[in-house]
């Protein structure tokens, strides 16, 4: 009997052993070599190239970093004339674009039924090409294009050739045409000016050149200058200048101050805004220094209506004017669409042509008048797409051999001295190629005409205004930027009108109840943010969503207040359930100085706040070769978000969508912490505060000592480090720490093919049930390291430049050794405005804030 | 009748009734038992299938998140460890002291302890974000190199919970062993087998009996440090955090007494229908209850002070954080929570000063009810608001408890109760040796002196 | 019974160790690398300054096989894949989990030999794993040599 029992168990045990030890096995995985490797690819290390960004029509410097044919980043090109090295979120999010899972993969033509189907490109081409012989006439539709697209346009014999840009200034051009003769955008200088004087021109956000504009202008205010913002809304760039003056009325002693100083003024897209500010300019003797026409603009010639005539064709290339202009192509005969991703204006095509994205792409684009940017391909097409200017060249029965010869040829044309393969190659790999241009002056019209008196009007004036994350509408298919929450509303995958306190009382609108927002024959249903930042009896919305048709991440998110055009609304609340995501807590500090502002002149230098105790129970972390540290200048830091999204892409951040947003589950490491405030004095009007809050690697880390397996740990150069492989998901390091900088992984989240392309290869992909955080980007710092040892050199200050620092345009990240006494951050880290956040807990965090200035104006 | 049988109130018991009654007890069922165990299984699989859920999709099918990522289960938890500490207090600190109104009580006090820690157990595993590493925390050397954290209150608790739990089942067993020797003279067939293994050969002999007490008091002396340590290590799961609230010295003394408070009515709570049900009125009796009932008093009132201590120390400290927290806690999005369970916890239980309500079994389930309800939302209240009310503004949110943390608190309820409905049925319910001693021996003087050297302390 | 205890472990074993996934192509690092004696380096050159040390690239074993036994059937569907310009298709032996970073070029930089975690591969005819690579083993080397054993060298 016992003897069975025994060999019974011997059989269990050892079966049990032998069947675990079969199901270790996994599918075996594969290694595949190049069959004929790239020249100068090392496997591991990254290659760049520099080509432009074309997410707005900035034209910002770009460069790709590539590992083993894939883009997993893109980062601002530091030569760029235009932008320096910053790269706006949008720019960031180009990768989304690129890697979008629905963009399109086969040409498309409309069937007898009225149903796109999927055809061969001779099919498509063929009925492209007999749609176009059979028109009356050709319009072809581009965004911004300025350069060898715009000039191939031009060779198409009897095309007209539309630039469509739902933003295009033309009230600002307008007001320039009829003040100084050019109908066109001038060049502003904002690092000479030492007043700046915005007119609802939101510069730091979406306005013409936003990254390029933000880096002016923290150039200025390094040397002293004051930026004051007139307009009825304040806007992110509002509350970044020193002072908002609300309503329409300018203040009378203006141009007294703009002439004390170097000026600048600016104005946004209104026509009598835009004349005062011509005046103002004029008179302080601002024009000619800081605002200069030598320059056009690649939106000069743009337009933001237009209709198709009846009969026409119609060749859309990477533009979508059926977002803002349901009815433009109405009466077209014939539509061709070149997109790489699906939108109304495809969805609404005869033959849909798929095109290669931007980073797919040669191009060039010159966004100032010599300032040639030059576009090239980062990596082989994703899909089988095709080279826009190709399609184009065969569409138009042009006789060139491809774009890309064209583009070489127009490039020759342009510098003709030299030797041209050199001069090609110099190009691409500085990004381009920029010229002086002979300088040309203006003058302020003898019969420019007054600004006309703001018009009494019924209904709540309506403003609408180019998302900070969307622009006009094009970023909508990109999770990244849906998820980057509007710094003004804190709000996140949708659209919301912002109310005035005062008018949402006499409305009983609360934030987050449905309205409607009515313009004659339009409306549309959108949640109210009610936010004191905007004057009574106006009311703002952002443009960008309503979509349909532009892809899983855009389509029923928000709404389209294009529709409603520009004149008076009426609001009436619909319901009462509160339906706005918005990230946060509170909207107030609460006075526990998370982000510090001063008054200058006023308030004195000051008092960093001293910890309670210098004691720590365990003894002092020995830092022997590096220890890292940050610095966060809030009075450069301008809201723009694009460090939270250059960090999602270096890092593997998923987006989590609405829904688990709503639930507190955004998993954004660094991010934007907005606070109302008022000033000190009673009389001192509604502020805006911000700071921007990641791990703060403290010294004296509370989530170290309670992880229960040392998944939270101090490493040996003041970071404090999280093993994803050991994390068991107890949480306490999350509650224990009092920034809440901790993001918990809810969920295991899938990315849709390709998006799981664009994962930085250096960086752990987490699964669910782990703590994540920012680590200051240990990969970059790894990086560096080893660079440095390649070349036999000790690491120096600036070789290490985390994500968020890299891509901010106003560097109001500085990153570096605060072991090196005289590296940039430790001298920032000296500064006198210098405090830290919850000091008084004995953190010791590593990051160092500086405290944002007021200046009086 | 001598002192000692002074809390009994039925003088016909005697040695045989006692055994006779109290093995009645473990008879078949009926078929009511059998729809609750139908029940509290039903109840048990849809916690599981709610733990089932969580582990394929991740944590984030419950409402725990940022900030509060501790909610229900972690409430659960120290709810259930507190549950326990009061058996261990009635079986050992009370053993200690010699007080005589435990004897019948305390078998199931015992019970309620061992089931309540096998219980907790479970939740650690469940609110872990990777349960299947969970062996990280045990203490071994990982490949690396690696213990796990010794200065985690965490991996304390694993040592004081697991310890607890080793120390309870082992006293709990061993006070059962003489009880268990009178089931197996009363069985037959493979229960006399069973009941043979479990009894280990006891006879009732004098040397087994002096061997036995040492043993006995030996165990209760190692268990009744435990009541204080054990709940003190779980406090200080949060007592060496940051967050305001929560760090504070009040909470070892706090979270013992209102432990022991919140173990003393599960005790009642789970006593008082058993007593109904078995018909151990005799064993039970109203004086037993109103003992119990007067220690809640003493455990209602110190909470009361320690509540008032802690909202009194915030306001005295003058720091922004706690006062902010303290403000939040009466009067913000949870005052509900607070005031539901100041009056569950202090105020219920005063209501014991009059002797009709202690001596009312009616008032008694009901007062013990609210004190169960009151001693959870005790700890979600702690939990909850510390973590949603933090340092900084911008992080403030709340917490909404979603189905699977409702399904996993009814299933270890169920959990719990079904553990106590299987004791009830294979083990004696109240401790027959120990009710004895409170009686006179069989044979009156005679078999007094003739059981002389049967001294027992 | 005997039996069984004898069969049972050795299938165990053999579903552990053996069961080999093949290879493409039958490359015999002990005829290249102990009879022709040619370097690690020079074909897995990334070792030298990269994290990968990669594999050599069609390209660059036809570099020698345009010339050396280009009738060996071996040699022929290596010829065959740079015409139809296929990658070879290699099953990965040296395996990390994905949260592992291993970085080759600090080791071979200071002169760890190959062998010490690849083992004896110029004795192979075909690659196996001759020893577990696991956390241990690096520690344990990692210890000895006095270098640092910061999580963050190898996870991030």
């Amino acid at each position: 009997m016992e003897n069975n029992r025994r060999d019974f168990l011997k059989i269990l045990g050892i079966g049990a052993a032998a069947g675990m030890a079969g199901c270790s096995k996994t599918a075996p995985e594969r290694l595949e070599p190049y069959v004929v490797p790239p020249e100068e690819v090392v496997r591991g290390h990254p290659a760049w190239f520099r080509t432009t960004c074309r997410e707005c029509p900035a034209g910002c410097g770009m460069e790709a970093r590539v590992r083993e044919g894939r883009v997993h980043k893109v980062e601002g090109n530091p030569e760029h004339p235009v932008s320096g090295g910053g790269l706006c979120a949008r720019g960031q999010a180009a990768v989304q674009g690129l890697y979008s899972p629905d963009r399109l993969r086969t040409p498309l033509i409309r069937d007898t039924a009225g149903k796109l189907q999927p055809a061969s490109w001779e099919q498509a081409l063929k009925a492209a090409l007999e749609g176009l012989a059979k028109a009356r006439s050709v319009r072809v539709v581009t965004g911004a294009a300025r350069g060898a697209l715009e000039e191939l346009i031009r060779e198409w014999p009897g095309a007209q050739h539309v630039i469509y840009e739902p933003v295009a200034y033309e009230a600002v051009r307008e007001a320039n045409r009829q003040c100084f003769g050019v109908a066109g955008l001038p060049v502003l200088r904002f690092a000479e000016a030492r007043l700046i004087v915005l007119f609802s021109a939101d510069v730091l956000e979406t306005y013409v050149s936003p990254v390029g504009y933000a880096r002016g202008i923290q150039e200025a205010r390094r040397a002293g200058a004051r930026i004051l913002y007139h307009g009825p809304r304040l806007s992110l760039t509002g509350a970044r200048a020193d002072q908002w003056i609300p309503g329409e009325t300018p203040p009378a002693d203006l141009l007294q101050r703009m002439r004390e100083v170097p000026s600048l003024a600016v104005a946004g897209d209104d026509l009598s805004d835009a004349l005062a500010v011509n005046r103002l300019n004029s008179e302080a003797g601002a024009l000619n220094r800081t605002v200069r026409f030598d320059r056009g603009s690649a939106l000069d010639s743009a337009v933001s209506k237009f209709e198709a005539a009846a009969g026409e064709a119609v060749v859309v290339v990477e533009a979508n004017p059926l977002h803002a202009l349901p009815a433009a192509l109405r009466n077209a005969a014939f539509v061709v669409c070149l997109s790489s991703c699906p939108t109304e204006t495809t969805a609404a095509a005869h033959v849909v042509l798929p095109v290669h994205s931007p980073l797919e792409s040669w191009g060039d684009y010159e966004p100032w008048t010599g300032i040639h940017c030059l576009q090239q391909p980062a990596m082989m097409p994703v899909f089988d797409t095709r080279e826009t200017g190709d399609l184009l060249i065969r569409l138009a029965g042009l006789k060139h051999a491809s774009f890309y010869e064209y583009l070489r040829a127009r490039w020759r044309k342009l510098n003709p001295q030299a030797d041209f393969e050199a001069f090609w190659a110099a190009s691409l790999k500085l990004g381009g190629w920029w010229r002086d241009v002979p300088e040309r002056t203006v003058a302020l019209s003898a019969q420019a005409p007054r600004p006309p008196e703001p018009e009494r009007q019924q209904g709540y004036r309506l403003h609408t205004y180019p998302s900070l994350t969307l622009f006009d509408g094009r970023g909508a298919n990109r999770p990244w930027l849906q998820e980057l929450p509007d710094p003004i509303s804190q709000a996140v995958w949708d659209t919301w009108v912002e109310i005035n306190p005062a008018d949402a009382a006499l409305l009983r609108i609360r934030t987050g109840n449905r309205v409607e927002v009515r313009a004659g024959g339009a409306a549309i249903q959108v949640p109210a943010c009610v936010y004191p930042g905007i004057t009574p009896g106006h009311v703002a919305i952002p443009l960008g969503q309503g979509h349909r048709g532009f892809g899983r991440y855009a389509d029923g998110v928000g709404a389209n207040p294009y529709l409603l055009g520009r004149g008076p609304v009426e609001i009436k609340r619909v319901s009462e359930r509160r339906e706005l995501v918005r990230v946060g807590g509170s909207d107030l500090q609460h006075h526990r100085e998370i982000a510090r502002s001063r008054t200058v002149p006023g308030e004195s230098k000051p008092e960093p706040h001293s910890p309670l105790h210098d004691l720590t129970l365990y003894p002092e972390h020995p830092h022997e070769q590096h220890r890292w540290g940050m610095v966060v200048d809030l009075d450069a830091c301008t809201g723009c978000g694009a460090c939270i999204t250059a960090c999602y892409a270096e890092n593997n951040i998923p987006a989590v969508g609405r829904d688990r947003v709503a639930q507190g589950r955004i998993m954004s490491w660094i991010r934007l912490e907005r606070f109302f405030g008022q000033g000190t004095a009673e009389s001192d009007p509604f502020q805006i505060d911000w700071t921007l809050v990641m791990c703060q690697q403290c010294e004296n880390a509370p989530c170290e000592p309670v992880c229960p397996v040392f998944a939270a740990y101090h490493n040996q150069e003041g970071l404090n480090g999280q093993v994803y492989n050991r994390c068991v998901g107890t949480r306490y390091c999350a509650n224990n720490c009092p920034y809440r900088v901790r993001r918990f992984n809810w969920f295991e989240y899938q990315r849709p093919g390709p998006e799981d392309w664009q994962l930085n290869p250096d960086v752990t992909v987490r699964t669910k049930g782990v703590m994540e955080k920012c680590t200051f980007c240990i990969q970059r710092i790894v990086a560096a390291k080893d660079r440095a040892r390649r070349e036999n050199r000790p690491l120096s200050d600036g070789d290490v430049v985390p994500a968020c620092a890299q891509s901010c345009p106003t560097q109001a990240i500085i990153f570096g050794d605060l072991n090196d006494k005289d590296s940039r951050v430790s001298r920032m880290a000296r500064n006198e405005r210098r405090y830290r956040i919850l000091e008084e807990l004995n953190t010791r965090p590593a990051v160092t804030y500086l405290m944002r200035e007021r200046r009086k104006v | 009748m001598s002192e000692a049988t002074a809390n009994l109130a039925a003088p016909e018991l005697n040695y045989t009734s006692v055994d006779r009654d109290l093995v009645k007890t473990m008879q078949p069922p009926r078929r009511l038992y059998y729809g609750v165990l139908a029940a509290l299984l039903a109840v048990i699989a849809l916690g599981g299938y709610a733990w089932s859920v969580q582990l394929r999709q991740g944590m984030g099918v419950a409402g725990i998140s940022s900030p509060v990522g501790w909610g229900f289960y972690i409430t659960t938890f120290v709810f259930w460890v507190g549950i326990a500490h009061s058996g261990t207090l009635i079986s050992a600190v009370l053993f200690l002291f010699r007080v005589r109104w435990r004897s019948s009580i305390y078998r199931s006090a015992e019970a309620v302890t061992v089931f309540a820690v096998l219980t907790a157990g479970l939740f650690p595993l469940i609110h872990l974000g990777r349960p299947w590493v969970a062996y990280w925390l045990m203490p071994y050397k990982q490949m690396g190199g690696l213990f796990p954290n010794f200065r985690s209150p965490l991996v304390w608790d694993v040592f004081a919970v697991s310890t607890y739990l080793t120390v309870s089942a082992l006293f709990f067993f061993t006070g059962m062993v003489p009880d268990l020797a009178i089931v197996r003279d009363r069985s037959q067939g493979w229960r006399e087998k069973v009941y043979a293994f479990l009894a280990q050969g006891w006879q009732g002999t004098n040397t087994q009996w002096k061997h036995y007490t040492a043993a006995y008091v030996f165990l209760a002396g190692l268990a009744t440090p435990l009541v204080i340590s054990v709940h003190s290590i779980v406090s200080w799961d949060f007592a060496m955090s940051l967050n305001p609230g929560w760090h504070t010295a009040i909470f070892p003394p706090y979270f013992v007494a209102g432990a022991i408070h919140s173990g003393l009515a599960m005790v009642a709570t789970i006593v008082i229908p058993m007593r109904r049900i078995f018909g151990l009125d005799a064993f039970i009796t109203r004086e037993h209850l109103a003992s119990m009932a007067k220690f809640m008093i003493m455990t209602g009132l110190i909470l009361g002070y320690s509540y008032a201590v802690e909202f009194f120390i915030a306001w005295y400290s003058n720091n922004a954080y706690e006062r902010d927290l303290f403000f939040y806690r009466a009067f913000g999005d949870y005052a509900w929570a607070l005031w539901l369970l100041v009056a569950c916890n202090v105020l219920a239980p005063s209501l014991f000063f009059f002797e009709r309500v202690r001596y009312s079994v009616r008032w008694l389930v009901t007062i013990c009810l609210l004190v169960n309800v009151g001693m959870f939302y005790e700890r979600f209240v702690i939990i909850v608001t510390s973590l949603g009310r933090g340092f900084d503004p911008f992080t403030w949110g709340l917490y909404v408890p979603r189905w699977p943390e409702v399904a996993i608190l009814a299933g270890s309820l169920a959990w719990f109760f079904l553990f106590f409905l299987l004791f009830a049925k294979a083990f004696p319910v109240v401790s027959m040796w120990e009710v004895k001693e409170q009686l006179p021996m069989p044979g009156g003087e005679a078999g007094r002196s003739a059981m002389a050297g049967k001294e027992h302390p | 019974m005997r039996t069984a205890v004898l069969i049972v472990p050795w299938l165990a074993a053999a579903s552990f160790l053996g069961a080999q996934p093949s290879q493409p192509i039958a490359f015999s690092h002990k005829l290249h690398a102990s009879q022709y004696k040619i370097e690690c380096l020079y074909c897995h050159s990334g070792a030298r300054r990269s994290p990968v040390a990669g594999i050599p690239s069609v390209q660059f074993c036809m570099g020698c096989h345009r010339q050396v036994n280009t009738t060996r059937p071996e040699i022929i569907k290596l010829r065959q894949h740079l015409d139809r310009n296929l990658p070879v298709a290699w099953t990965k032996i040296v395996k990390q989990p994905d949260f592992v970073f291993f970085n080759h070029y600090p080791h071979v930089r200071k002169g760890v030999r190959c062998q010490e975690c690849h083992g004896p591969i110029e004795t192979m005819t075909e690659v196996r794993l001759d020893h577990n690579l696991n956390m241990d083993r690096c520690t344990s080397c990692h210890r000895q040599n006095k270098v640092s054993i910061d999580c963050y060298i190898c996870h991030r």
